[in-house]
Order: C-alpha cells, then structure tokens, then sequence
C-alpha cells in the first residue's frame, strides 16, 4: 500500500496523458454506445470513471503486492518471498545480521505504517525489507529479531507475561501475526502462537537535538557557501550592469539561470542537514545504540557497538562560534545510503562529542581521554604528542598542513585534519582493513608520503597526509603490529556492560 | 633498489612476461584510438591535430611505462600479512593483514593468458583495499591464493 504510492503516480501520470483529454471531451470512439452517450454529455462522467479505473487499478496493484509480500522467521534466517510476475525468495541469516532499522516514510507514516529494513553481511542487495507493518508491530519485530540474532533464548509463551513486565511504551503485546494472513501454510504464519513478541530492552536517553539549535547548525554549516554564491551573484551583477546591461536582464535572465541550479544543489545539502539533525535523539540499551532522526520521513536505528569500524568529529567553520561538533561513523554492514545512515550526533557541544565518541570507544587507552581529545580536535602541529606535517609541505599543502597530525593511543589511531572545518578521524586499531602508503612525484621529491587506513563504506576515509617520508614507513609499519595485536583481543562484546558500569 | 625496506619482507618480482603482455595491450589501444581519430578525420573535421598530439603521448606513455612499472612491481609474503609494491613516479606499498582477507581472486583475460600470467586480487571488507598483484606465473597463482586463504581462516577474525 506504502510502495505502491511510486507505481501509482506513474500510472495516473499514464492515464492523465493518454486517456483523459479524449474522454474529458466525450471522443472516445468506443464501442459502447451507451458510454459513449454518457460521455458526449456529461465529459464529467468519464473524468470520474477514470479516476474510478485508476483507484481500483492501484488498490488492485497494491493488494496483490501486499498479498505476494511473505515474511518468515526461524531459528536461523528470515525468509521473504515477494513479486507478483518476478517472484523472489530471499534467505536473510541471522547470524550474518548486521543492523535492523525502522523507516517510516511519510505516506506511511501518516498511516501509522512502518517498515523493517534488515541488514545483512554480504554485499549490495542482499537486505531484506519487511513492509505493511503496523508501527507496533515493527518495534515488536525489531526487538525479536535483535534478540534472535544475539542468540539469546527466546521467551516462550507461559513467560511472556514477565517479558512484558519490562516492556516500554511502543511495543505490542502478545503473540505477532504476519502482516496479513491468518490462515494458510506455515510460511504465511509468522511469528504465530508460542512465540511472544519480546520487549525492547529498556533504553537511556544519551541526548536529544533541540529544534532551535538543529535550525541553527543547519544555517551555520551551509552559511559560508551561501556567501561565497550571494558574492559571485553581486559581481556579476555589478559586473554586468557596468557593461551597460540592464539591471532586470542581468538578475532575471542570465543571473537567475546561472544561479537556480546552484540554488538546488544548497537546498538538498540544507534538506539533508535537515533530515538528520531535526528530531535527533540517541539512547543506548544492551543491543546498542538507538539514534532516531527525521522529519517527513523518521528512520528509527540501532547501531552496534562491534560495528563501528571508525569516528569523525568534524566541526564547520561556523559551529566555532558556538562550540559545537559533529560525529559520523563507519558502521559495517550498510552497503547503500551510508551517508544517511551514518550520523551519530549531528549536532553538539564539546561534551555531546566526547559523550558519542565514549559511546562507541568506551575504552579509549588513554588515561586522559578529554584531554587527549581536546588536543586532537583543536590543537595544531606537534601539540600534544601529535606527529605533525614538516613545513615543507606547503607547495602542495598550503593550508591544512599546520593542523595535520597522527597520534595513536592505546586502542585507537587518531588523524586531525582540516583548515577552516576541522576534522578529526579515530580508527580503533582493531578495525583497520589494511594499509597502504603512497608518494607522488612531487611528495617524493619533498620527502613526503601518505599513510592511508582501509575502512568500511562510510563517511569516514582516514588518511594521514603529507608525513615525512621516514615518519610514514615507522606509522605504516607500527600501526600494522599494533592492528593485529589488537585483533587478538577484541572485547566490543562486553560492550553494554562497560557503558552501563560507567554510566550508572 | 626499488623495492623499500621493510621488517621480514622477502620480494617476490612480478613476472617480466607482463611486459610483452603490456605491450599487446597498448597497440590494440593504439589501433582502437588511431582508427577512431582517422574515421573522425575523414567523415567530419580536419580540426583531428590536436586528437593526433594526444595520440602520440598516449603511445610515447605507454611505449615507455610497461618496462618500468612491470620491474617496479612486486610483493611479499610476510608472517602476519601480504605486502604489495606498485608503482614508480605513484608508488604504493599496501599491507593485507591475512585475517582481514574476505576472499582471494584469481583472475585472467586473453591477453594474459598467451602468457599464462594470472592477475591475484584479495577482497577485505574495505572498498579503498587495492591489493592487486599482476602478472603472476598462472601456476605459480592457483598455490598463492591457497596458500593466503589458509592463511586467512587461521587468522580470521571478526570485522
């Protein structure tokens, strides 16, 4: 009902084009002498047969997409079956499973609609999404299968009653149906009898992004780009009406037309901003990290501790004023849209950031984490035991070569960078893919080299660049022993016992 | 030496047949380009001179590149991780930990194949891994990769 919303615009758009003109007027040549009778008189008619056609058509669509929608789920995987001509069978293992969200995209939502989008290890396209839930029923599902594939036991009916005890707002009760049949063969009863929805595990409120500063930090970041347009828009107005040329004729015509495709690429990056920063909250429970966030559309995510494979602070010019920070992560398993998926404080002071950071690296190895941090975010050259970027960079590297530097810690390596925006990439050792070096021919001949850090698909590429040639090797070569050393001692599964240690 | 100095790495040389196989390479790419520019010479313009100097570097480039990144281009099999050298004016040394290899390609086109050269690609879970090692003796590929894929299972270790 939800996804037919796409088909049934391009049908009615069909429809509108073909069809419509011809009965509107009563020229239909058909067949049918009385319509055609109904139709010469009254053009309404048929404009309203027509619409008639048109709701059955996309109600019929919807339904036999809804009715070839099946969802299973056993011990092991999650099954879907779907498409009406093209029939998939999708086989989703739990233990491969990475993340499973909730989306709600508007129409859906004003429906009270939600779909459970699973994420699972292996590549483009191989998640499965679960549509034509009730909200309720999304939730209740998301926890079961975020249970399953912690591969805890499961409460068997005679104890729901004590699951339920512990349930939060949200979460149905009793016994999931699947999103449509009753009866039928085994594959169309999901989740029936003996099984009870499991209860979200309760949840903490880490921080929540107030309306006025989301709007604020939004105008902030994009401020600087409208201003450097708004001055390009001035000269050549000025420019051109030098020239002689009529003031209207240079705003309306030449101006405009330059500017409106500039005017689009800053509105989707502030609708993007937007979307992520707006109703912005985060929570944590034993499965991880909740993060909510939306407007039109609410995306509700769980992001697993073990899953995150690095952290950008990153700070825009402006956010200076203010103090405030950014966070995004790597997280594995999101194969499409990461850039959305990606966020994990859009917005917030100093202490908000090192908050979400202690989320994610709990255990920093470091004894002084803020301190530490706070160097790395603000400082510049060799500040705080940071290896910086030798001067002799600046042909290549004229402005952010001041405030380049890496460090490691215990448990993480850390990469600032960064000029007006400033960054700050951590990449906890264990995580580190490979690594490569790399030198150009004008690097060489400064005796420079670049370290790079393979991460997962994400927002984050950690690069150390434009290290002395000799600084590069030792990192490249220390930071290998530190990554397997660290491999071999990997304790993210202990995860929500150190936060809620530390946090109680 | 071109190779760079690191701890416990014994370089193994791509095999110098790429270079004959690089050569086949770039004159088909010549005849493909030169036939294009000389149809677009004959049936529209005769504008062609600069698409003719363009032409003549891409030949210059690839007459003079094949010798230099073939014998640029090696790698190492060390305890814990493979090392890749490439490149001569844009080097590159990659480091794939065994534990982080997902899979290990072997791969050859035609071209290759009158060699019986094989070209070895290791996956991790990264998109920015770009571990390929060229022209290795195609017998000599088949062992490598098991060899790195036994490797990695004993060392495997979760993302």
């Amino acid at each position: 009902m939800v996804g037919g919303a796409g088909v049934a615009t391009a049908i009615f758009s069909i429809f509108a084009f073909n069809f419509l003109p011809d009965w509107a007027q009563g020229l239909d040549p058909g067949t049918n002498e009385i319509a055609d009778f109904l139709f010469a008189n009254f053009p309404l008619l048929g404009l309203l047969a027509a619409i008639a056609g048109i709701i059955l058509l996309v109600l019929g669509f919807s339904y036999l997409g809804w009715y070839f929608n099946q969802f299973m789920i056993d011990d092991e995987a999650i099954q879907q079956r779907r498409g009406v001509l093209f029939r998939q069978h999708l086989r989703a293992r739990l233990d491969r499973l990475q993340a499973v969200d909730i989306t709600q995209p508007l129409l859906a939502r004003m429906f009270g609609f939600a779909a459970v989008k699973v994420e699972v290890a292996g590549g483009e396209g191989s998640g499965v999404e679960l549509k034509f839930l009730r909200l309720g029923q999304a939730e209740a599902l998301r926890n079961e299968l975020l249970e399953l594939a912690a591969g805890r036991k499961r409460e068997v009916a005679g104890q729901s009653g004590s699951a339920s005890a512990t349930a939060i707002a949200g979460a149905t009760q009793g016994p999931l149906v699947d999103s449509h049949h009753t009866g039928g063969d085994d594959f169309l009863h999901v989740l029936k009898d003996g099984r009870a929805a499991v209860a979200a595990l309760p949840e903490r409120e880490v921080y929540a992004v107030p309306l006025p500063r989301a709007l604020q930090s939004v105008a902030l970041a994009v401020a600087p780009t409208l201003i450097v347009f708004a001055l390009i828009g001035i000269g050549v107005t000025i420019w051109g009406t030098s020239q002689g040329i009529d003031f209207a004729v240079v705003i309306f015509g030449g101006g405009l037309a330059a500017v409106l495709p500039v005017i689009i690429i800053v509105a989707s990056l502030v609708w993007r901003q937007l979307t992520t920063t707006v109703n912005f909250r985060a929570s944590i429970s034993a499965d991880g990290i909740g993060v909510r966030h939306g407007i039109t559309a609410v995306r509700r995510q769980t992001i697993p501790p073990g899953r995150v494979q690095a952290v950008r602070l990153e700070q825009p010019w402006l956010w200076r004023l203010m103090g405030w920070w950014r966070v995004k992560l790597n997280v594995a398993g999101y194969q499409d849209n990461t850039e959305e998926v990606s966020t994990l404080l859009p917005v917030g002071d100093i202490q908000d950031a090192l908050d979400a950071v202690w989320l994610v690296l709990p255990d920093f190895g470091d004894p002084d984490p803020a301190g530490t941090l706070g160097h790395a975010m603000t400082g510049r050259g060799a500040e705080g035991g940071f290896t910086p970027t030798p001067d002799r960079a600046w042909p290549t590297d004229p402005f952010q070569r001041r405030h380049r530097g890496v460090r490691a810690t215990e448990r993480a390596l850390l990469m600032r960078s960064g000029w007006l925006d400033r960054r700050l990439d951590i990449v906890p050792h264990e995580r580190v893919q490979s690594l490569s070096l790399s030198q150009g021919p004008i690097a060489r001949a400064l005796r420079l080299s670049h370290v790079h850090l393979h991460s997962t698909k994400g927002p984050v590429v950690p690069v150390a660049k434009n290290l002395d040639a000799a600084d590069a090797v030792a990192l490249l070569e220390a930071q290998n022993v530190r990554s397997l050393r660290s491999r071999s001692r990997d304790t993210t599964e202990q995860w929500f016992a150190k936060v809620a240690d530390a946090g109680a | 030496m071109v190779m760079p100095e690191l701890d416990g790495a014994t370089w193994t040389m791509a095999s110098r047949k790429l270079i004959p196989a690089r050569y086949i390479s770039a004159v088909i790419l010549w005849l493909i380009i030169g036939a294009g520019i000389l149809v677009l010479n004959l049936a529209v313009a005769d504008w062609t001179t600069w698409f003719w100097i363009a032409f003549a570097v891409i030949v210059f480039w690839t007459l003079w590149t094949p010798a230099r990144l073939v014998t640029a281009h090696g790698w190492a099999e060390r305890q814990d991780d493979l090392v890749i050298q490439r490149g001569r004016m844009w080097r590159s040394t990659t480091v794939v930990p065994y534990g982080r290899m997902q899979y290990v390609e072997v791969e050859q086109g035609p071209i290759l194949r009158m060699f019986s050269l094989s070209r070895v690609k290791l996956h991790t879970a990264s998109p920015q891994t770009d571990a390929v090692i060229s022209g290795v003796p195609s017998a000599d590929a088949e062992r490598l990769r098991d060899r790195l894929m036994s490797r990695g299972e004993a060392r495997m270790a979760g993302l």
